[in-house]
């Protein structure tokens, strides 16, 4: 009796231990009901077939939510462009990245410059540990067109467009002062090359300036350049203007965390000018062809005023906000790898939790 | 002449102090010796916003380190995507950094393919990330299969070569990896934390078994998580603390008061 039980007792010390689960990530709980976001897929939520709403749902749900049930139509462009969003926000599909653009204006900047020594654009910044794109892909995809525009008109005057591209890698590069102008360039240029000339270095200048957060300084560049019937970046300066205050707001913001809520009065007040500087873009005819660009229907109502607190309405004017809104969250820094791993999230959920790359084009 | 041996010296003490000894030596053995030291504590700062600037004035005499993840590399078996931080972190100046990186094996791909090349590539990476004025360790966090051991040993030599030399390479793990024989032992790095939550059924089994000592090869470090506590097993000397909330004075305070027996 004695000899089988030692037997099965160094048996049981000769097996290996049973092996121990998880850890090595760090929530491995099954989740059965979600708080802060609906069940997916996201379409049938799009599509106004709610389930049961959660108070503790991010507030771009509970508003898209609320307006679905007043009534409020969205186009299935506008629930596609809605679902790609939460998805994006809820760590299921990565966030947008600016690769694909940036190559492209680095092959555009080759052709028209081929000489010049190769300059990598400072595309991602770090603030407290955090990442950010500092500069949006539509801004490399904006150089590229300029640069070949350029190319064309500036085709006697190669001097002119490298001088154009040595400003832009200042532009997109690490924070640097750009060289005046030389002006000897200027002599045989007809008075339209002038002036494209200085039109292109004001809003290399205005772009500059709000890269490296000199944000009074953007805005007044912006603003002239919107001010100037001789520059052919007028719209797009204007509608930069609220760009700048929406960057300035989120960047200068006070007290806390981005996703918490906050009273901050100058906060509130650039949101609130910005969208009164959409508005009148929207409402002049010749400004408003810069929100009529590439990607706009995506941006239209639904997908912005579904989540913006406070400012639920759905005017005219909303999907020039929710361009402005949407490029800020273009590179949502609130996302994580895997979205059980993300903390519980604040009222302010769709703003970014750092400043991000609300960027000028070009 | 030869120094006397312990036997020696204890055989030369009176009556009482000889019953000293002996009481001091069962007591050894019973675990009544007077209280350790308490162990280094580092609190893990996971992808979520995090304020830790308390850490410079709630220290009471308990000075803590952070582990923050600063970027995960999604693996794939063409590509690497390092995704990093997203949310912000705000430390106090001073604190011992460890740059933590989660790697994650993405569709279907297994380290156990990888080429050296691509081991290497992964490698500077992760040597790269690492390289922070303020950092004094680099931490990896990733789920390995059985297939995948050689593989994590290649990569980790490989990594720890790449690092500057007073920059410790630390793993986490699974408490099953503290088993005499494990892959572990083959592992080129300074510090393994096995992580005593999240352990499924099987928990009460490796909690008692941690409850006695860390079992080799793993020493020094494990890792608890506030919402899973138990007490911190004996011979740790650094204690990590995950919070799945983010942390607060009161959640610290209230983790240290929770180590106290």
């Amino acid at each position: 009796m004695k000899t089988p039980l030692l037997g099965l007792v160094g048996l049981a010390l000769l097996l290996p231990p049973p092996s121990a689960e998880a850890c090595g990530s760090f929530e491995s709980v099954p989740i059965f009901v979600h708080t802060h976001h609906p069940d997916r897929p996201f379409e049938s939520f799009a599509a106004g077939r709610l389930g049961v709403l959660r108070e503790t749902y991010r507030t771009q749900y509970l508003a898209y939510a609320y307006r679905s049930m007043m009534g409020v139509p969205t186009t299935a462009d506008e629930q596609r462009a809605l679902v790609e969003m939460w998805a994006r926000g809820e760590g299921d599909v990565p966030l947008a990245g600016a690769s694909k653009e940036l190559q492209a204006w680095l092959t555009v900047r080759k052709e028209v410059a081929p000489t010049l020594p190769e300059a990598m654009p400072q595309v991602v910044v770090e603030q407290d540990y955090s990442q950010y794109n500092r500069i949006q892909g539509d801004a490399f995809l904006k150089a590229a067109e300029t640069a070949r525009s350029l190319a064309r008109e500036w085709k006697e005057h190669p001097a002119l467009l490298e001088e154009w591209v040595r400003g832009q890698d200042t532009v997109f590069g690490p924070c640097a002062i750009l060289q005046d102008l030389d002006p000897k360039l200027d002599e045989g240029l007809k008075p339209r090359e002038r002036t494209r000339r200085r039109a292109e270095r004001a809003y290399q200048e205005a772009a500059s300036r709000f890269y490296c957060a000199d944000y009074e300084g953007a805005l007044a560049e912006f603003q002239r350049i919107a001010d100037s019937d001789d520059s052919p970046h007028q719209a797009l300066g204007a509608y930069l203007v609220a760009r700048t205050q929406v960057r300035q707001a989120l960047v200068e913001r006070q007290g806390g965390f981005l996703f918490e809520p906050t009273t901050d009065a100058p906060f509130l007040a650039r949101l609130a000018e910005a969208d009164r500087v959409l508005v009148k873009v929207l409402a002049t005819p010749k400004l408003r062809q810069v929100m009529g660009r590439r990607g706009d229907s995506r941006a239209s109502c639904g997908s912005a005023c579904s989540g913006t607190r406070g400012a639920v309405s759905c005017s005219g004017a909303c999907s020039s906000r929710a361009r402005a809104r949407r490029s800020e969250r273009s590179s949502a820094t609130w996302t994580c790898s895997q979205a059980r791993r993300r903390a519980a999230p604040g009222c302010l959920r769709l703003l970014p939790s750092s400043p991000t790359g609300s960027a000028p084009r070009g | 002449m030869l120094p006397k041996s312990p036997f020696q010296r204890e055989a030369s003490l009176p009556r009482g102090g000889r019953l000293a000894a002996v009481l001091a030596l069962l007591c050894s053995g019973l675990s009544c010796t007077p209280a350790a030291e308490p162990p280094r504590l580092v609190l893990w700062a996971w992808e979520r916003p995090e304020d830790l600037r308390f850490l410079a004035t709630q220290a009471k005499g308990r000075p803590a380190d952070v582990a923050a993840l600063l970027a995960t590399l999604e693996l794939t078996d063409t590509d690497v995507l390092v995704q990093p931080r997203r949310q912000p972190l705000l430390l106090p100046p001073g604190v011992g950094l460890s740059v933590t990186v989660r790697l994650e094996m993405r569709r279907g791909a297994s380290l156990a393919r990888f080429t050296p090349e691509r081991l290497r590539g992964v490698a500077e990476h992760l040597a790269t990330l690492a390289r922070r004025p303020e950092a004094t360790a680099l931490q990896l966090d990733f789920d390995a299969r059985e297939s995948e051991y050689a593989a994590y040993v290649a990569l980790l030599q490989e990594t720890r070569r790449l690092l500057p030399p007073p920059m410790r390479l630390s793993i986490t793990g699974l408490a099953s990896w503290c088993t005499s024989g494990s892959w572990l032992e083959r592992a080129p790095v300074d510090e393994v934390v096995p992580q005593l939550f999240r352990m499924g059924p099987d928990a009460p089994t490796w909690r008692a078994r941690f409850a006695r000592g860390l079992p080799p090869p793993c020493t020094g470090s494990v890792g608890l998580a506030l919402d899973e506590w138990q007490a911190v097993p004996p011979g740790v000397s650094t204690l990590y603390l995950f919070s799945p909330r983010p942390w607060t004075p009161d959640a610290l305070t209230q983790a240290v008061a929770g180590m106290k027996p």
